[in-house]
């Protein structure tokens, strides 16, 4: 398990880690979202004992992760921003990794050398940025780490390729029961394979849940009224949201969709359907109301 | 296994080598030009070449003197590029993230990088001290000795200068900043130094720069090219080139930088765990460094900028001479420390953007400039004008123009109280040395036709050492002239006393300076262009006439006013060599004595030894006329030998000058 708990990082007067909260539990997929200078990339280089903490800690199985080479041969990284020596090749690099992670799988690479159809023998820094991220996704898996932490892995990256890393990301999960921590501000993509969602802003953690907790939790509700129009929702719902298009109204409610639509349906609609809202709606109806720029978040 | 709680990683060190090889690769091409240059000598004289002695000693030599003047050279250029590359990661936000997120702590990656950087730097110098061994061994010259002490200096100097240039990787985030600060670390006590002296030198009348013993200290390259040397040396009392070795010099000196290197490195240990990963880009990545690197930037600007302000904008235009005017150089030292303190703002804060709230350290700036240039404007401390007291003097040694002499407390006690008067007087008229300085500077000497009055640019040199063990040394260039030194109350007059006075006659002819040993005299004929060495027995004889031709007034004393009064001369001179009593120290000093025809004792004792020919003098002295005398412009000869007037007036003649004025 990875905890960072109340973690304060200030960089020349700038608080870029406010009392950051994660935990993030074993063998699933969490998803750290958040808008530019959330945080996360800051976060991401506490979880790979890059950064030492101001305050608070950083616990990997329980160990701080700073300055803990056991820990951190468990734990592998693909930045946002990868770095490789200038002049090495894929396999050079692959060198590089195998003598620092001692689970480094051999087979493993030579597995995905067809899957990722990248010149092995070019120089890194001449490929394109796609081939350059699939080059560290492909070096990162073969350290078969327990904890991946992966900081906008698919940015650059085909739909097909997307696609492809994602399904190898997920077969990892679930083979190994690698935890894997995903740093994204692209909602749509989290959703499909996460576990659970954390948000960050202005350097806090303002959610964190499973995804089943946050989609059990809320629902849309199109109902159609009839001539007298919509009843008032029942104060004992909490509605966060109501809009309208002609005589088919939207709500937003939190609770579970069974005993809400049992509520609304005794108002006896002439249309009522409850629909499972994305993770995106989820984000803009729970935060809407905390004052804080959700649409930056969710963009 | 890697970096598991392990101090090395060998895939980071077979990286950095494998990254870095053009690198010692080039540099090991270099070095392979010795052995090739050796080999190539070899062959091309192979004939003449016989495997001896000779051989061997000049094989210890050549190592020798290239540790000792090339290799310190190369290493200091050599360890800050390795340093850079071995520790460029840490001046890269990308890079670092890399290195500190891969399994290994910090200490095993600076053990694995430092462990690198001195492979790289030795690798170099393995292969050219291998290949160089290979070459002397099929000649059979091989000096292992040699070949070893040679090796341990390498590594002495190797683990010195990576050490330092590791130490400055460690404190800034910058790669361009790595090599300025190696080159300030190395270089900025003489540096500062330097700049200092040279700035209260134009204020203080007599204050010299500073000897730089502290400084050169501090100074590890200028220390160890100082101390560390291939010397030349006999072997015992074998004065033949066989019994000649060369050796090596200084090796305190090189322990001592080696051990200071690595303790560098120990604290580089200690502030690589320190430092944080952010702070790649940064100038300086510890924040207490900060206001060390604003304020030492602000006083080296004011130090040269500054200066450079105020010889661009005041000292061409305004000044007159060469004592500068307090006021303006506090306006222009004030300007080049402010400059420095935003550029090093601009620096640190890596923007343009440093104006606001900057006034505190501005007014920081200012306030030390006015200390410094109240203190340069006012003395407080006495400086300029510190003159011992006669009592506290253990010993004064004078030197200048016509003068050397050295003065021990109790033995010349009433000459040492003459030289404070002297240096009294010479403070109480500083400012009319310094106002003659400026105009003679700014006008030129002033010429008067019917004034009698001759001028003279002096130098005067007084080193004190103190009873209490401190020194004091004075060193004044003035203007003298015969009329103030007519005057005995004038620093003209007490000088003139001075360099005519029995001591300065006495230290200049026969004493034998405390602490040394003649260990050489001889008779150079400067007709001749020959210098005869005289017997060991006849030291004595030959000292003793100059004493009696001394006890007698024989000798003419000398003036500040030139050697025109002096008379004429044998065109001999007696070349005195003493050796410093320290078997370690083989300094030497010298001294010439002229012969003058007043000098008989002298002469007689060279004519009986059979150094002085005087007929056959006289008749080099008519063979090479022309180079013997010289003519002013009125074609009076100035300068004669041992020929009769009538003689010379006739030789005169017939080169078509003038005879002499009776």
């Amino acid at each position: 398990m990875i905890e960072v708990k109340n973690v304060v990082k200030t960089f020349g007067g700038f608080r870029a880690l406010d009392g950051t909260n994660i935990t993030v539990p074993d063998g699933g997929v969490y998803g750290l979202v958040g808008p530019n200078g959330a945080g996360k990339s800051t976060v991401i280089r506490h979880l790979t004992g890059i950064y030492r903490p101001d305050s608070g800690q950083v616990l990997v199985d329980g160990a701080p992760i700073y300055e803990n080479p056991e820990k951190k041969a468990e734990l592998a990284v693909i930045p946002d921003d990868w770095y490789y020596f200038p002049s090495a090749t894929i396999r050079d690099m692959m060198k590089f990794y195998k003598g620092f992670y001692p689970r480094f799988d051999d087979k493993l690479y030579e597995k995905y050398k067809g899957v990722f159809d990248l010149p092995e023998k070019s120089v890194i820094r001449r490929l394109s940025k796609g081939m350059q991220k699939q080059a560290a996704f492909w070096l990162t898996m073969c350290c078969r780490p327990r904890y991946m932490i992966l900081d906008e892995p698919v940015d650059g990256l085909d739909p097909v390729m997307r696609r492809q890393v994602w399904s190898m990301l997920l077969g990892d999960v679930s083979e190994n029961g690698t935890t894997v921590l995903v740093s994204s501000h692209n909602l749509r993509e989290l959703e499909d394979v996460c576990d659970h969602v954390g948000i960050m802003h202005k350097g806090k953690v303002l959610i964190e849940r499973s995804l089943s907790d946050l989609q059990d939790n809320i629902v849309k509700l199109q109902a159609v009224w009839g001539p007298g129009g919509p009843p008032v929702p029942p104060a004992e719902l909490e509605v966060l949201h109501t809009s309208h298009v002609g005589r088919v109204y939207t709500y937003i409610v939190r609770g579970k969709a069974e005993a809400v639509s049992a509520r609304f349906g005794m108002f006896q609609p002439l249309m009522l359907e409850a629909l499972p809202l994305s993770l995106e709606e989820i984000f803009i109806y729970e935060l809407g109301g905390e004052h804080y720029a959700v649409q930056e978040i969710i963009l | 296994m890697p970096c598991k709680r392990s101090f090395f990683s060998p895939t980071l060190f077979k990286k950095n080598l494998t990254r870095f090889w053009p690198v010692w690769g080039l540099a090991s091409l270099g070095g392979t030009m010795i052995p090739l240059w050796l080999l190539l000598g070899l062959v091309a004289n192979r004939a003449s070449v016989q495997i001896n002695d000779h051989l061997a000693q000049d094989f210890v030599q050549m190592l020798y003197e290239v540790v000792a003047y090339a290799v310190p050279y190369v290493t200091i250029a050599y360890a800050i590029l390795c340093a850079m590359l071995v520790w460029g990661y840490l001046m890269n936000a990308r890079a670092v993230g890399l290195m500190h997120a891969l399994p290994a702590d910090r200490t095993c990656l600076f053990v694995t990088g430092t462990a690198s950087g001195l492979a790289m730097m030795l690798i170099p110098y393995v292969i050219t001290g291998a290949l160089v061994s290979l070459v002397a061994l099929c000649w059979g010259f091989m000096d292992f000795k040699a070949v070893c002490l040679t090796a341990l200096a390498v590594i002495l100097m190797t683990v010195t200068y990576f050490g330092i240039a590791t130490f400055c990787a460690m404190i800034t985030g910058n790669s361009f900043a790595v090599p300025v600060l190696y080159v300030l670390l190395n270089f900025l006590s003489i540096m500062v130094t330097a700049l200092f002296s040279s700035l209260y030198t134009s204020f203080f009348l007599g204050v010299t720069e500073s000897n730089y013993t502290i400084s050169s200290w501090l100074c590890p390259p200028a220390k160890i090219l100082q101390n560390f040397e291939a010397v030349r040396d006999f072997v015992g009392e074998t004065y033949t080139s066989e019994g000649r070795v060369t050796v090596l010099h200084g090796w305190g000196t090189l322990f001592l930088y080696a051990g200071v290197g690595l303790a560098l490195l120990g604290l580089s240990w200690l502030l690589y765990r320190l430092r944080h990963s952010e702070s790649a880009g940064d100038v300086m990545v510890f924040r207490w460094l900060r206001p060390v690197f604003r304020y030492g930037v602000a006083f080296l600007s004011a130090l040269t900028v500054g200066r450079l302000f105020y010889v661009m904008l005041w000292e061409s235009v305004f000044q007159k001479g060469d004592w500068c005017d307090p006021v303006p150089m506090g306006f222009c030292l004030a300007a080049g420390g402010i400059l420095g303190y935003y550029i090093a703002s601009m620096l640190l804060e890596k923007s343009l953007r440093v104006f606001k709230g900057s006034l505190r350290g501005v007014g920081a700036v200012c306030a030390g400039v006015l200390v410094l240039t109240l203190w340069l404007g006012l003395d407080p401390f006495g400086l300029e004008t510190r003159v011992p007291d006669a009592g506290e003097v253990e010993s004064v040694r004078v030197s200048g123009y016509n003068i050397d002499m050295a003065l021990y407390a109790g033995q010349y006690d009433e000459d040492i109280r003459e030289v404070v008067d002297l240096h009294q007087a010479i403070v109480d008229d500083r400012a009319y040395i310094k106002d003659q300085e400026n105009i003679y500077r700014a006008y030129g000497i002033p010429y008067d036709e019917e004034s009698q009055t001759e001028w003279q640019y002096v130098g005067l040199t007084l080193r004190y050492t103190l009873k209490n063990g401190s020194e004091l040394e004075r060193v004044y260039n003035m203007y003298v002239t015969t009329d103030r030194a007519e005057d005995p109350n004038t620093f003209d007059g007490k000088l003139e006393a001075l360099v005519s006075g029995d001591q300065a006659l006495r230290a200049r002819t026969v004493e034998i300076p405390r602490g040394t040993q003649l260990i050489e005299l001889s008779v150079y004929n400067w007709v001749e262009q020959a210098e005869y060495v005289m017997a060991e027995d006849e030291w004595n004889g030959v000292l003793d006439a100059i004493k009696r031709d001394l006890a007698a007034g024989n000798i003419p004393r000398a003036s500040l006013f030139g050697g025109t009064r002096q008379g004429k001369t044998y065109d001999l001179e007696l070349h005195m060599r003493f050796q410093v009593r320290h078997p370690e120290d083989q300094r030497y000093s010298y001294r010439s004595v002229s012969v003058y025809p007043t000098m008989t004792e002298t002469i007689q004792y060279l004519i009986e030894t059979g150094y002085l020919d005087t007929e056959k003098l006289m008749d080099l002295q008519r063979d090479y006329l022309q180079d013997y005398t010289t003519a002013t412009g009125d074609h009076e000869i100035t300068e004669w030998g041992l020929l009769t007037q009538e003689e010379l007036q006739a030789l005169m003649e017939e080169y078509g000058a003038l005879p002499p004025a009776d």
